[in-house]
């Protein structure tokens, strides 16, 4: 491996984690409480994160990873739902159906979110400045000088250029890639030990896109933060990320390094999701579509979800509950018959 | 540079010749496709990739007739449809053979209509059939894509986002079209689906010689499917070209930043960010 000082610091960090995740989910799960009862979303999800490593959240619409999202930044009340059961270990503390109070000190501070949406993300009647100074200001009291200040410098931290003019502007001034840096660089402002980015660059163009991924893959190492890196999209998540967990119908399915999970997958749904995608496929051949619809939330099948769409699916497979995840091989899959998956597909 | 249609052995299907759209008037007016030349032959699979702004919609919409050019011919099998030359501004005579398969699938189907009801107004119009044949026409069609009877009854809420786009090609191959000009079909759909309707689509092009013109900013979706393709920045056509070549050797800078900027193709970490030295 690389010598020099700085990897030293590095190991020697690492060692002072006592090799303790930052966030640990375990067998979370979460519904949307309805006049009628519970409508659960998701039923249940793990995932395991160190420090400084970069985990990509893949899944179809519905599979719950928005809401794996909100869980891990504690507004999941303020869209209708709640945690039913499960931990939301991070640095020791137990963050699952924690009160305000103790979200307040965290959101923002220790976990900063980047959302899909940067048009959204931004208040469009106020101005770059005061929004950053009201991110700078939430947790750490200081002058509006000060805190102005430091805004030019975070803006400059996400290579935004005449930064001083930037601030003054407001949203719809700005382009999709320029608003997006302004979120990344407020979601920055309190030196998150976590960034939670929900598809960051889905509504940008390609070379946008590139550049946002480009930039955060560089500030997390820069910062040595965590990142969990949402996406429907496996390309962006090889390019970023050091760890993959797969979700569908609101389960965990999958979870292991990325190259293994893209290239040896223990779980049929990985392997299906890899072998549709377009942008690996060989001209002329006709793409493999993974057959049927993802289920709707709440009308998820017995046994494994994903079962009615699955080639090894079985009899066996849809008795009793989704499974849980287990090791095979390097991975955790949910699949039983992940033993019967070789060694890679490609 | 040789013009292609010249040389061309057959008549293009559906062509635009040295098209401007100009959007605005005086100081403010811009042109968001500036003297486009573009064509499609029968059967032929094109893409036209760019990025936003780069004025693929508005070139699709003047191919489709949505809309005239400022300056210069859309021409559909050699006769001029619009511009100076044209004789009647696209008449319904000739619309059944320019078919467009829209963006987003929530917004272009009828929320009151039950799919196949979607289909069977089409198949109404274009094929004058009416009742019970224009429903049995219309469920053939949908069958075509991959949706079931049972699906065609349900209004377009109860249906998937894969399932909708494929009830919207559906609707767009009722009038037995010769080109389909498909506006970002698959970039609001799940990946399981895109992979379904791009193998339909696809099928449809190599077996019935649909043409299709795909519009789109997936730069892998394009290099998949189509044989031929156009870059587009800001209004120009800056590349066009065999599809295996361009994005193997990319002629013009522009193309050349948009491939490395596919995922996987360069490393972030040489990657230089804008506004750096």
């Amino acid at each position: 491996m690389q010598s020099g000082p700085l990897s030293l610091e590095n190991r020697a960090g690492e060692l002072q984690d006592n090799g303790q995740p930052l966030l640990q989910i375990r067998d979370l799960k979460v519904g949307f409480a309805k006049s009628h009862g519970i409508l659960p979303v998701i039923n249940t999800a793990n995932l395991t994160l160190g420090r400084r490593e970069a985990i990509g959240v893949v899944g179809e619409s519905g599979s719950g990873k928005t809401m794996l999202c909100r869980s891990v930044l504690g507004t999941l009340d303020r869209h209708g739902a709640r945690v039913l059961g499960g931990q939301i270990m991070f640095e020791a503390h137990d963050l699952a159906n924690a009160p305000e109070s103790v979200w307040s000190k965290v959101r923002g501070k220790q976990i900063g979110y980047v959302p899909q949406s940067s048009l959204a993300g931004l208040n469009p009647v106020i101005n770059v400045k005061t929004q950053m100074v009201e991110a700078i200001t939430a947790a750490r009291p200081m002058s509006v000088q000060d805190a102005e200040k430091e805004a030019v410098e975070l803006l400059e931290v996400v290579r935004i250029p005449r930064a001083k003019d930037v601030l003054r502007e407001y949203s719809y001034q700005l382009s999709g890639g320029m608003r997006q840096r302004v979120m990344i660089a407020a979601a920055l402002a309190q030196k998150p030990k976590l960034l939670v980015a929900d598809e960051p660059t889905t509504a940008l163009d390609v070379t946008v896109q590139k550049e946002i991924l480009t930039l955060i893959s560089r500030l997390r190492r820069e910062l040595g933060m965590a990142l969990i890196l949402v996406s429907h999209d496996l390309a962006v998540i090889e390019e970023v990320c050091d760890s993959l967990m797969v979700m569908y119908a609101g389960a965990s399915f999958e979870a292991g390094s990325v190259s293994v999970t893209v290239h040896a997958p223990r779980h049929p749904y990985t392997k299906a999701l890899h072998d549709s995608r377009v942008d690996t496929a060989e001209r002329g051949k006709p793409l493999e579509a993974i057959a049927g619809e993802p289920p709707t939330i709440g009308s998820w099948p017995s046994g494994c979800r994903f079962w009615p769409r699955c080639p090894l699916g079985d009899d066996k497979c849809r008795a009793g509950d989704q499974p849980t995840l287990r090791h095979v091989a390097q991975q955790l899959t949910a699949c039983i018959y992940a033993e019967r998956m070789g060694d890679g597909h490609d | 540079m040789p013009n292609e249609w010249v040389t061309g052995m057959t008549e293009p299907l559906l062509e635009a010749r040295a098209a401007t759209v100009t959007y605005g008037y005086g100081g403010a007016a811009f042109n968001a496709v500036n003297d486009a030349n573009v064509y499609v032959q029968p059967g032929e699979a094109v893409g036209v990739v760019g990025e936003s702004g780069s004025g693929k919609t508005t070139l699709a919409r003047v191919l489709v007739g949505l809309q005239p050019p400022t300056k210069g011919n859309v021409l559909l099998e050699g006769k001029p449809i619009f511009g100076a030359t044209a004789q009647r501004k696209f008449p319904r005579s000739e619309r059944w053979k320019v078919q467009m398969v829209f963006q987003d699938p929530y917004s272009s189907l009828n929320p009151r209509q039950r799919a196949w009801e979607a289909v069977a107004e089409a198949v109404s119009a274009w094929q004058g059939l009416r009742g019970n044949q224009a429903k049995t026409e219309a469920l053939r069609l949908l069958r075509s894509m991959g949706i079931s009877p049972e699906q065609a009854e349900q209004f377009p809420h109860r249906l998937s986002g894969g399932q909708r786009q494929r009830v919207s090609v559906a609707r767009a191959l009722a009038p037995k079209p010769k080109i389909l000009i498909a506006d970002e079909p698959t970039s609001s759909i799940d990946q399981s689906a895109q992979a379904q309707l791009l193998n339909l689509l696809s099928q449809l092009q190599r077996e019935s010689g649909l043409a299709i013109l795909f519009i789109s900013h997936d730069l892998g979706l394009v290099r998949y499917l189509t044989s031929r393709v156009y870059v587009m920045k800001r209004g120009d056509v800056v590349e066009q070209g065999d599809t295996v070549r361009v994005f193997n050797k990319p002629e013009n800078p522009y193309t050349r930043l948009l491939i490395n900027s596919i995922p996987g193709h360069s490393s972030l970490a040489e990657t230089t960010l804008p506004y750096e030295s």
